[in-house]
């Protein structure tokens, strides 16, 4: 793209986000604040290059070039029997769905009680009111600290917000099923979701997040989360990611972990032509514990970036993150993972581990394992491994007499299952290995043997 | 009357921050005995040897402890090693880098040095060792190696009991030296010991089982439960409890 | 590491806060007359500067070149450093001792000068007679001395100050100079390029092993100059050469710049071995003083089967920028970064290396050992790159970081970018606080606390000084003991 060229879609971008921000301004006003904080952030910050170090190794073209409509997101009609892909039967009396940023009520199903957990649009001022005291929570804690945001996107996401979900989860209540949450896209758009958890001290929730393309048509789905969790409380958050072959995720997750709260998260990266997972942790309080984990197998000419912070704010707090790729073709990956501990946040200790599986000569791979160390009684490690299949280990599946495409397909599936075990469900789990199982196909040429392991 | 080695008084001690382990500890060890404490996991036997070596983690906040004539509590951990209390841990540590012989050497001159004597001729210091490996029953490719590093569980019980001849100290505390150790180990280890044992100096052995026992015979055998030695008595003492369990005995 | 972006914003100024203290041994100047230049930086003084040295015109050319490159520039702002602003214009580019050099005898250096390396600990009259050691001595900027340069001249070696090969070897000189690192290549090597007074030039010709560790010592003397030395090191194909820098500098109040250039070319099946041991003033224990290090220092592998292995154990200066990389460029080269670098106090360093592997089975090894103690700040910065065409390239790094006493900062920033299936790269790094066992664990054994740290640390970076030749390894040893001292209550 010529420099010109690119300088004039990026304006163009932003007066569109401007436009259309001016014109999504909430009637709730501290919700109204923070967008126009959001707008002030937006031009601060302006649109971003890869100078910057958090996108140094992304391309924003395919955002550019697509020319994408902020304001034509429609709720399309969608038949329940198109889903069954994507759902789990864990999860069928727990799902809510989306379908580009709107909630859809015919598709979603509750059997929750009112009580123990509250969904809502929470930009709905009819909706806030009928819950009591859940307008603190959001004065509180939607796109909090955004003045100070440094994710262009995020901060897009909140001055175009339309929908918004709270989740929230009363103080003691532990859930033992599933919620699924389906975000469907399905039209030719700039999709901005949004949600905000929040665990109530000593709550327990697990939540499977699937993102999910209908149509072979590039669309852009910006997501936000936001989650909170208060003492006590526990969160495991599975996030799937099944768009489209020409589907581009932009993500950003943000966790606030309080005293004692313990925080799981997964990411599974099976589709999608270029995603971006921007992830960061704060652990204010002590005794937290964050588990931060992701797969992503990449064919083609997709991309994968993981942006990943994890925050020591305080001492006598854990956390550890396990992020593992697979590229084959023409494939990218960036793994930029940070851990940084605050000054006196003595008695941290956290670890990271990068590793990627390289199945091809044309596939390439950035890792960038970070640790930033203000404290002085710490316990910090990363590593990071980039390579192929061990020679040694297909030597000893040979040696007992397994076929070499065979042993190809059980080394690779096994590189993947430590992050896939993480999933809580079993159907997820099965959905996800058939799905690398999938994307595996191109580099092995050999649906057979893919078959035989499923 | 031989001479008293330490005296240890209603020792009362804490985890820094934390919960108090020794609760009003007494005994009393003179030159030339032998000594064994046995008692439950968790009672707080290597937390005694711990203290008694100067570990930061603990505190003393009750009682006294007199080691020769002096206030041990006043005493740095280095201070006391070089007085003469040697402690061989329960699990001893692995230090990268830092060469087994080299390290032998240092701690041998800092207690030379201590004392006001003259730091060992390095040729003179080889001969020392060489004899002392030769009744471990260790190989000398061994004082090559970095300080526990990749050593097996027996051969740091049996680094700790080089150690120990080397620093000829006045009073040793052996916390599980028999832990872990096959029987070939377990009688050079024993036969380390048994070397070391002389009319001037004394041993405390913290211990779960007769084997070692039936090597080193002790004259006096500690219950120690609850933070507190609840009985004692001779070397009998350690075969009733093979027999009857630790419940039974503090009860 | 121009490439590398600008990162994390600037460590904090609340870092310096008042903090034990700390001896530096070597903090005397010599009081010997001295012919400066006074201060500042322009075109003139450049002119100047080579027309003492009486330099032929593409030297002058270069420089030029350099100076041009240098003013469109701004200082490297993304490491991890809080570098006071620099007023390029108040140091003093050019500093030689007054009575004139002269290589060929010692007999004519003036003797306060030979006492001052007497009180380094290194007598050149000793050395001189010491089998196996060459040294040059760079005394602020020029070379004084020069032992058993016969010798090596016998079997073709050249081993003398770059000005020296300027105009004896001027052929060698105008082909290796820049090639490595350009005159464009960052700020601090354009600056060297346009005002750069002296350093060592070594040629070692095919087949031949150098019988003697060659040896440089660098001093600064003069208040408020800037020492800018050059270093070319060029070994031909099947020839072997080990090579040691020691580094020093008297305790002045005010800061001083040292902007050095290290280039080192490996032709086919040749090896070289760079170590160095910096022990630069590192100001006070208040942050005052010392020396700003900021070298580039950058070996090609050019030739196959080549192998470049640096060794530097890095104690001083207030403030350290410093990477020195590999380019493999010849099939199957090797490239090897051992490093130790200890801050205390106010100290800063950021520094690490960089691996480029073009060649076809190159391979690279990293060890980096950070030790920081008071309230410095200790960064690891590398950069390992395997290019499409480098198959079979193999890496393997390993960084860790062992925190000493209070508060202080300690960060590892690798970056890692490979293309293909048939690389192989592994990075490992770590940071933890000295361990309290380990330290009881010697303290029972009798060994006082000091001692201790000392045993442990030097067990910790056990990997890196085995890289170095024999004697400068117990230098090293000390010199950490005596930058720690005091660093734990
Ligand atoms: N540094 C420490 N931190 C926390 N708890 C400790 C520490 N040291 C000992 N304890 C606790 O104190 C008790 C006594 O431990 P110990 O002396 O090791 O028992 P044992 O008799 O088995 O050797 C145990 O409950 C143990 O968990
Ligand atoms: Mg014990």
């Amino acid at each position: 793209m010529q420099l010109e060229e690119k300088k004039k879609k990026e304006i163009e971008f932003l007066e569109k986000v401007f436009r259309a921000g001016s014109s999504t301004l909430s009637n709730i006003s501290p919700i109204a604040d923070k967008q126009k904080k959001a707008v002030e952030r937006i031009s601060e910050l302006g649109f971003p290059n890869r100078k910057i170090e958090d996108w140094k190794y992304y391309d924003f073209s395919p955002i550019l070039d697509n020319f994408l409509s902020f304001d034509t997101c429609k709720i399309t009609q969608i038949e329940k029997e198109s889903l069954k892909d994507f759902l789990f039967p864990e999860c069928e009396k727990n799902l809510l769905v989306t379908v580009n940023g709107h909630f859809s009520e015919k598709l979603s199903n509750f059997s929750f009680s009112k009580e123990d957990i509250s969904i809502l649009n929470f930009n709905d001022p009819e909706q806030l009111k009928s819950y009591q005291g859940l307008d603190d929570l959001v004065e509180k804690y939607f796109a909090e600290g955004i003045e100070n945001e440094s994710n262009f996107f995020k901060a897009c996401n909140t001055a175009l917000l339309s929908n918004a979900f709270l989740l929230k989860v009363k103080e003691g209540v532990q859930l033992k099923e599933t919620l699924q949450i389906l975000h469907i896209s399905n039209e030719h758009c700039f999709n901005q979701t949004r949600s905000l958890i929040h665990l109530g001290a000593n709550s327990k929730i697990n939540i499977i997040v699937t993102y999910v393309g209908l149509a072979e048509i590039p669309f852009v789905n910006n997501a936000v989360i936001e989650t909170v969790l208060e003492e006590g409380s526990e969160l495991v958050l599975d996030k799937i990611q099944d768009d489209t072959q020409k589907g581009i995720l932009l993500y950003d997750l943000k966790a606030k972990l309080l005293k004692n709260s313990r925080f799981e998260y997964s990411s599974l990266n099976l589709k999608a032509n270029s995603s971006r997972d921007k992830i960061s942790v704060d652990i204010d309080e002590e005794g937290a514990h964050a588990d931060i984990n992701g797969l992503y197998i990449l064919n083609g000419e997709r991309k994968a970036h993981n942006v990943i912070t994890v925050n020591h704010n305080v001492g006598n707090s854990t956390s550890s993150q396990l992020f593992k790729g697979i590229l084959s073709d023409k494939a990218r990956a960036e793994f930029n993972g940070a851990i940084n501990v605050a000054r006196d946040a003595n008695g941290t200790d956290a670890e990271q581990m990068n590793r990627h599986l390289v199945l091809s000569d044309e596939a390439h791979v950035d890792s960038r394992p970070q640790l930033n160390i203000l404290a002085d009684d710490v316990k910090c490690a990363h590593g990071s491994t980039i390579g192929d299949l061990e020679e040694d280990e297909i030597f000893y599946l040979l040696s007992r007499g397994i076929k070499k495409d065979d042993a190809l397909a059980m080394l690779t599936l096994s590189f993947c299952d430590e992050v896939i075990q993480k999933v809580k469900i079993e159907s997820a789990r099965q959905h996800i290995k058939n799905m690398a199982l999938e994307n595996l196909d191109t580099q092995m040429h050999k649906a057979n043997i893919v078959h035989n392991l499923r | 009357m031989s001479e008293q080695i330490i005296d240890i008084k209603e020792l009362k001690a804490d985890i820094v921050d934390g919960d108090q382990i020794l609760k009003g500890l007494n005994l009393k060890i003179n030159a030339g005995e032998i000594h064994a404490i046995m008692g439950p996991n968790g009672s707080g036997k290597s937390t005694l040897s711990k203290i008694l070596s100067g570990h930061p983690a603990y505190e003393i906040t009750d009682g006294a402890i007199d080691f020769q004539g002096k206030d041990l509590v006043e005493m740095e951990a280095d201070e006391r090693a070089n007085s003469g209390l040697f402690m061989a841990f329960q699990y001893p540590l692995e230090i990268a880098g830092v060469n087994n012989l080299e390290f032998l050497r240092m701690a041998y001159n800092s207690k030379q040095k201590y004392l006001g004597l003259e730091e060992a001729d390095p040729l003179d210091f080889d001969d020392l060792i060489e004899e002392k490996l030769s009744l471990l029953n260790m190989k000398s490719d061994f004082l090559d190696r970095n300080l526990n590093e990749g050593f097996s569980g027996g051969e740091k019980k049996k680094n700790e009991i080089l150690q120990m001849l080397v620093l000829n100290p006045k009073l040793v505390v052996l916390d599980e030296i028999d832990s872990g150790l096959d029987v070939d180990a377990l009688r050079a280890v024993a036969a380390g010991i048994n070397a070391y044992k002389s009319e001037g100096n004394a041993v405390l052995m913290i211990t779960h089982y007769q084997r070692l026992l039936d090597y080193v015979k002790p004259d006096f055998v500690h219950i120690l439960s609850g933070g507190k030695i609840v009985k004692s008595g001779d070397s009998s003492l350690a075969l009733e409890v093979e027999k009857e369990g630790y419940d039974l005995l503090a009860a | 590491m121009q490439n590398l972006p600008q990162t994390e914003e600037k460590t904090s100024t609340d870092m310096f806060a008042s903090l034990s203290s700390q001896e530096y041994k070597y903090g005397f100047s010599t009081d010997i007359e001295t012919d400066s230049f006074p201060k500042g930086l322009s075109e003139e003084v450049i002119r100047k500067i080579s027309a003492i040295k009486e330099e032929p015109e593409f030297m002058l050319e270069f420089r030029l070149k350099s100076y041009e490159a240098f003013k469109n520039m701004v200082d490297p702002d993304w490491a991890k450093l809080n570098i006071p602003a620099i007023d390029y214009q108040d140091i003093i580019y050019y500093s030689a001792p007054k009575a004139k050099p002269t290589k060929e005898s010692l007999d004519e250096v003036d003797p306060e000068i030979l006492k001052t390396y007497e009180k380094l600990g290194i007598p050149i009259e000793e050395q001189k007679r010491l089998e196996g050691i060459a040294v040059d001595a760079i005394f602020d900027s020029v070379s004084v001395a020069n032992t058993h340069k016969k010798a090596l001249a016998e079997i073709g070696i050249i081993f003398c100050s770059i000005s020296e090969a300027i105009k004896e070897h001027p052929e060698l000189v105008k082909k290796y100079i820049g090639s490595v690192v350009p005159h464009t290549d960052n700020f601090f090597s354009a600056l060297n390029g346009a005002v750069f007074s002296d350093g060592t030039f070594v040629y070692i010709p095919p087949n031949t092993k150098c019988p003697l560790e060659l040896s440089t010592n660098f001093r600064i003397n003069t208040k408020g100059s800037g020492q800018f030395e050059r270093t070319l090191i060029v070994c031909d194909d099947e020839s072997y050469v080990s090579y040691l820098e020691g580094c020093t500098a008297p305790a002045f109040d005010e800061n001083q710049l040292h902007a050095a250039v290290v280039e080192l070319v490996a032709k086919e099946k040749s090896e070289i071995k760079y170590s160095t041991v910096q022990n630069w003033y590192a100001g006070d224990e208040n942050g005052v003083g010392g020396i700003y290090n900021f070298v580039t220092k950058r070996a090609k592998c050019e030739g196959r089967d080549s192998k470049v292995s640096w060794t530097q154990v890095e104690t001083g200066s207030a403030i350290t920028w410093k990477y020195p990389s590999c380019i493999l460029q010849g099939d199957n080269s090797i490239g090897e970064f051992y490093s130790v670098a200890l801050t205390n106090n106010m100290q800063q360093a950021d520094t690490g290396t960089k691996m480029i592997h073009i060649g076809k089975n190159t391979k690279s090894t990293i060890i980096s050992k950070g030790i920081s103690a008071g309230k410095s700040s200790n960064s690891y910065r590398g950069l390992v790159k395997v290019t499409p065409n480098a198959k079979g390239a193999r890496n393997y790094t390993q960084c860790d970081s062992m925190l000493i006493g209070s508060t202080n900062a300690a960060n590892t920033f690798p970056y890692i970018e490979v293309d293909g299936k048939s690389a192989k790269v592994e990075h490992e790094a770590s940071t933890s606080k000295i361990s309290e066992e380990q330290l009881f664990y010697l303290q029972q054994r009798g060994i006082n606390v000091e001692d201790a740290i000392g045993l442990i640390i030097s067990g910790f970076c056990k990997d890196v000084f085995k890289e170095l030749p024999g004697e400068f390894a117990a230098e090293a040893n000390q010199l950490m003991s005596l930058q720690l001292e005091n660093s734990v209550g």
